[in-house]
């Protein structure tokens, strides 16, 4: 009877459970995801209602109950300013390529709000959670309830209550207005930063940078509204621990270039002396930054520690104890965790960030099992390094910064940086090879291969047998990393990660005597017969001068890069054009033309940017060319399927963007498929405009010649009367198959915006690109 | 009576628009590739022109001509521009000012001629290279631009046998003129204007311009004429420079409008 009634309650038990996790498995169910063939996350499902309506029929919504109101007519007119940035930014990032929605990520994130706002339905229908992909781990909430979480803070968090903690603190930034505050504080208008990538994030910080007292205030709330739930408010703790951390990787391995050494293959001993100055040099950069940030007085930032010592004012209570510390589910989490650092590695990779990339695939690596997106990712990374080095750029700006890689990924990123290209590239070209042969099938993989082996013998000056040479070596055992993930926690802090270099067992830091070569040395003789037919695959010259490079000069050997691997363009037929941005300012100008303001005016660059995507539609029809538009628009037309298109080329352009090479392959080239609806491998094109009406100033001067010369009175007034226009025109145009950029245009004109210069001025771009070669 | 100095200039000068036409006319000679506006980079255009010069001069404030023009766009910031022109005028006796007409005698002024009028019709066949303004978002043919339109024209008097004559212009009272010799006339004018489109192919043209007449076929200088001096040896010759003081004074202001076709 017992034994019944036991395998009844499991049953139900289990049941309970099954239908729990199978009811979050069906909201996922319309997304496989494969993690070894692991593909970017798209917004899923309908498009937010947010995203229906025109953005200037929402700002002159906002105005119209601002209008209404009782108040100072300064104060209402800087609310309505505030209301219409507020709208046109917002729609902006959502519908950037940026935001994901209907994603089991932003389902589960919503899901976590939901549970914390159970109680306030009335609340809960005024915001709208989105993910964005960025890596800085940071949460935003705009002033009409929008609140965006990163994927570099999901890929932090260790459990759901610290989710509701962040959430909580976003809500009352919203409830409690601050950001119109702050707004009405400082009068910040939006300003334009040039980088693609970071101007998104630019404008979050400026639009949504909240004062000291604000954040105090929305902490102070925050806990009253994780009180009421189910969530462990002490779980704060660890969310303040780790925004302290955030120049760490979320979690570290011990990594030494002693690691990557062979047998016969080790690096020379001067890197080893190289990186501990530099690490010494970094510390004190450390010390420095610490004692900047700890200074509560002159920072705008509130302290941490203030922080966790109000909360655990709050804790310390011991009715709030023991709560929960997942209530939507674990599994849900560590789903939502894994796909948040799957995401993050693709975040970093995007930036051109490859020092952090390649340490953190390691890290997942390790985490998660290998595959074959790892793989990838690592490969990526390397061959991005070598591509950098062997174009002689400074590799801090590709994740390669000693002092800005705080942690464990330092002194790797310290041996990367400093090792010489071609010692970097012979360990580059052996690892891609290796992953190469780990699956002959991968094509994205081969094409690194290809290109990285290809550079090394143009632009690194090897000779093929440098790939394959050998020296005799004392044979030393290969040492591997070692993970330390274990967080250990006392007195409520999280360990602190520790720098350290190749040391042996005893401490000691090692140093050979002895520097070889052999990259490829260790493979066997079925393996070093594939390494030969690869090369013969790929035409690398043994016996020609152009297998020599060592006798050409840098010069020469760009030359031969760009004639082996720069192909020229073949015929452009299928064009993708980005959605055209446009900023549309007025300006005002004084007498002496000293002084231009200007302001951006939303409302005419809504139309602006309708016109000219109108004309970049029917231009193409009308001349008989391809040129697929990537139409993200915010109305009723606008769909996922779009956004989501959009999203690959931004991703795309951002990368080639953050590489700023003559070309390179990239790693989004695996998800173009995605963007165009031909088949064939699209010229992606980028266009913005810039454009300022400014009113002439009054002219005395021409009033006075036209009292002396009556009949020059008419044009006076029509010059008086006219606007100085300038258009500006930025166009580039990239070859998606191998990243180069085959046309770049920055013009100027003096010139309305008016419908036939624009069916001019694109109908040339067209024939320009179309013409690249001069045929 | 032409002058035969005169002559071996105009045919100079012909043979210069001659050459710039063949050159132009060259389709192996290309700059650039060009756009065109929406790929059409070659024209036709009726225009009015209205000549208002005479606004400080006497005569009709603003006459008007009625043209038609071929235009081919080389690159993207220049075409040639091949047309031709033509206006005719009634000169009636008021328009005719000279002194040199009338003669003293038995203490009173009388008037070598009686009142009547007579036509010119005058022809133009012109070559202009234009440039257009890359900073004003000109892709040419379309846009705004500046040019130099060279002329070659042709200047016919008819109906001047109305005109009656006495001494000592002529040999006896009464007597009626035979025909006149057309003069040739070598112009350039200084343009500036813009075109822009109401469809893909129909656009609409505004240029001004100012126009000075460089060589004509007459004796002695024009601007003596144009100044009021008396020249005339012939009452031929005087016909002729009357009209040609006419019409150059008149193109010294011109404003026109054209439609133009694109292909």
């Amino acid at each position: 009877m017992k034994l019944r009634h036991l395998a009844i309650s499991f049953f139900a038990f289990s049941g309970f459970s099954t239908s729990t996790y199978a009811q979050n498995l069906e909201k996922n169910s319309s997304i496989q995801l494969d993690f070894n063939y692991y593909q970017p996350l798209s917004c899923q499902g309908p498009v937010p209602l947010i995203l229906t309506r025109t953005t200037s029929s929402k700002a002159k919504e906002a105005m119209k109950d601002i209008k209404g109101k009782s108040g100072k007519r300064s104060e209402k007119r800087t609310e309505m300013d505030h209301a219409v940035e507020s709208s046109f930014f917002e729609d902006q990032l959502l519908t950037s390529g940026q935001i994901l929605y209907g994603d089991p990520m932003t389902e589960y994130v919503n899901n976590v709000a939901d549970e914390l706002l159970k109680d306030n339905q009335a609340l809960r229908d005024q915001l709208q959670i989105f993910v964005l992909k960025s890596h800085i781990p940071n949460a935003y909430t705009t002033h009409n309830g929008i609140v965006v979480v990163t994927i570099g803070l999901l890929a932090r968090i260790e459990n759901e209550s610290q989710l509701a903690v962040i959430l909580a603190h976003e809500i009352q930034h919203f409830v409690k207005k601050h950001s119109l505050k702050q707004y009405k504080e400082v009068k910040k208008t939006i300003t334009e930063s040039r980088r693609n990538y970071g101007e998104l994030e630019s404008k979050l910080k400026r639009l949504y940078r909240f004062s000291k007292e604000q954040e105090y205030e929305a902490d102070e709330l925050g806990y009253e509204l994780v009180k009421n739930s189910k969530y462990d408010l002490s779980e704060g703790i660890y969310v303040f621990e780790m925004l302290k951390f955030t120049e760490y990787p979320f979690l570290e391995t011990t990594m030494t270039l002693e690691g990557f050494e062979k047998p016969n293959f080790k690096f020379p001993t001067y890197i080893y002396e190289n990186i501990q100055s530099q690490l010494k040099t970094a510390k004190e950069f450390d010390d420095k930054i610490d004692k900047e940030e700890s200074d509560e007085e002159s920072s705008t930032h509130p302290s941490l520690d203030k922080r966790i010592d109000q909360l655990k004012l709050q804790v310390d209570k011991k009715e709030y104890r023991g709560r929960q510390k997942f209530v939507v589910g674990e599994k849900d989490f560590k789903l939502m965790q894994q796909i948040s650092r799957f995401e993050l590695l693709l975040s970093y990779i995007k930036r051109a960030d490859f020092g952090r990339s390649y340490y953190l695939a390691k890290v997942v690596e390790l985490i998660y099992g290998k595959n074959q997106f790892l793989n990838k990712v690592a490969a990526m990374s390397l061959y991005g390094i070598v591509e950098h080095k062997l174009n002689k750029h400074n590799l801090d700006d590709y994740g390669l910064s000693v002092n800005y890689n705080r942690g464990d990924w330092r002194p790797i990123s310290a041996a990367f940086n400093k090792l010489d290209s071609r010692d970097f590239g012979a360990l580059a070209s052996s690892l891609i090879w290796e992953i190469y042969m780990s699956n002959k099938s991968d094509e994205f993989v081969r094409s690194i291969c290809d290109r990285t082996f290809t550079l090394m013998q143009t632009k690194g000056n090897f000779k093929l047998k440098d790939f394959t040479s050998f020296k005799p070596a004392a044979v030393e055992p290969e040492k591997k990393p070692q993970i330390d993930t274990t967080a250990t926690i006392s007195d409520g802090k999280l360990k602190n990660p520790r720098s350290r270099i190749a040391r042996n067992s005893s401490g000691e830091v090692v140093v050979n005597n002895i520097y070889y070569y052999g990259a490829f040395y260790h493979l066997n003789d079925k393996q070093k017969a594939d390494l030969e037919k690869y090369f013969d695959s790929i035409k690398i010259e043994t016996t020609s001068y152009s297998a020599n490079p060592s006798k050409l000069s840098y010069t020469e050997r760009e030359k031969l890069d760009a004639r082996r691997y720069g192909r020229s363009n073949k015929n452009v037929e299928n064009l993708v054009l980005m959605q055209p941005r446009i900023i549309y300012s007025n300006g005002k100008v004084d007498m002496f033309y000293d002084n231009i303001e200007t302001k951006r005016n939303y409302f005419a660059e809504e139309i602006a940017k309708n016109q000219i995507l109108d004309n970049w539609n029917y231009v193409p029809n009308a001349t008989n060319n391809k040129v697929d538009v990537l139409d993200n628009s915010v109305g009723k037309s606008l769909k996922t399927e779009d956004l989501n298109r959009y999203s690959i080329s931004n991703d795309w352009l951002s990368e080639r963007l953050n590489n700023d090479t003559n070309q390179m392959i990239l790693f989004y080239k695996q998800y173009l498929n995605g963007m165009s609806k031909d088949e064939s491998s699209p010229y992606l094109l980028n266009v913005n405009y810039e454009y300022i009406v400014i009113p002439r100033p009054f002219d005395i001067q021409g009033l006075i010649y036209s009292f002396a010369l009556p009949f020059y009175f008419p044009f006076y007034l029509a010059q008086q009367f006219q606007n100085d226009c300038v258009l500006k025109e930025k166009v580039m145009a990239y070859n998606t198959e191998t990243g180069r950029q085959v046309y770049y245009s920055n013009k100027s004109f003096q010139h309305k915006l008016n419908q036939d210069l624009l069916r001019a001025h694109i109908y040339k771009t067209i024939y320009e690109i179309k013409h690249i070669n001069g045929k | 009576m032409v002058n035969n100095q005169g002559g071996y200039k105009m045919r100079f000068l012909r043979n210069i628009l001659v050459i710039i036409f063949a050159f132009s006319a060259n389709n192996e000679i290309q700059a650039q590739s060009n756009p065109g506006f929406m790929g059409k980079t070659g024209l036709v255009q009726f225009d009015l022109t209205g000549l208002m010069g005479n606004l400080i001069y006497e005569g009709p404030a603003v006459k008007v001509n009625y043209g038609f023009s071929y235009e081919k766009a080389r690159n993207q910031n220049f075409a040639w521009n091949f047309g031709y022109s033509q206006t005719n005028q009634t000169m009636d006796y008021n328009m005719i000012v000279g002194e040199y007409l009338t003669y003293y005698d038995n203490g009173q002024y009388n008037n070598v001629r009686d009142k009547s009028s007579f036509d010119y019709l005058f022809s133009e066949f012109k070559v202009t290279p234009k440039w257009y303004n890359a900073s004003q978002g000109a892709v040419s043919p379309y846009g705004a631009y500046n040019g130099l339109e060279l002329s070659l024209g042709f200047l016919n008097i008819s109906n001047a046998n109305k005109e009656q004559w006495r001494q000592p212009l002529s040999s006896d009272d009464g007597a009626k003129l035979n025909s006149i010799p057309s003069v040739t006339v070598f112009s350039a004018s200084y343009i500036f204007g813009g075109r822009r489109m109401v469809t893909d192919q129909i656009g609409v043209d505004f240029t001004l311009g100012m126009g000075y007449t460089l060589y004509q076929t007459l004796p002695g200088n024009l601007m003596d004429y144009v100044e009021g001096d008396s020249y005339a040896a012939t009452i031929e010759e005087f016909y002729q420079y009357t009209a040609l003081k006419h019409m150059s004074s008149s193109k010294l202001f011109q404003a026109k409008l054209g439609v133009s076709y694109l292909f």
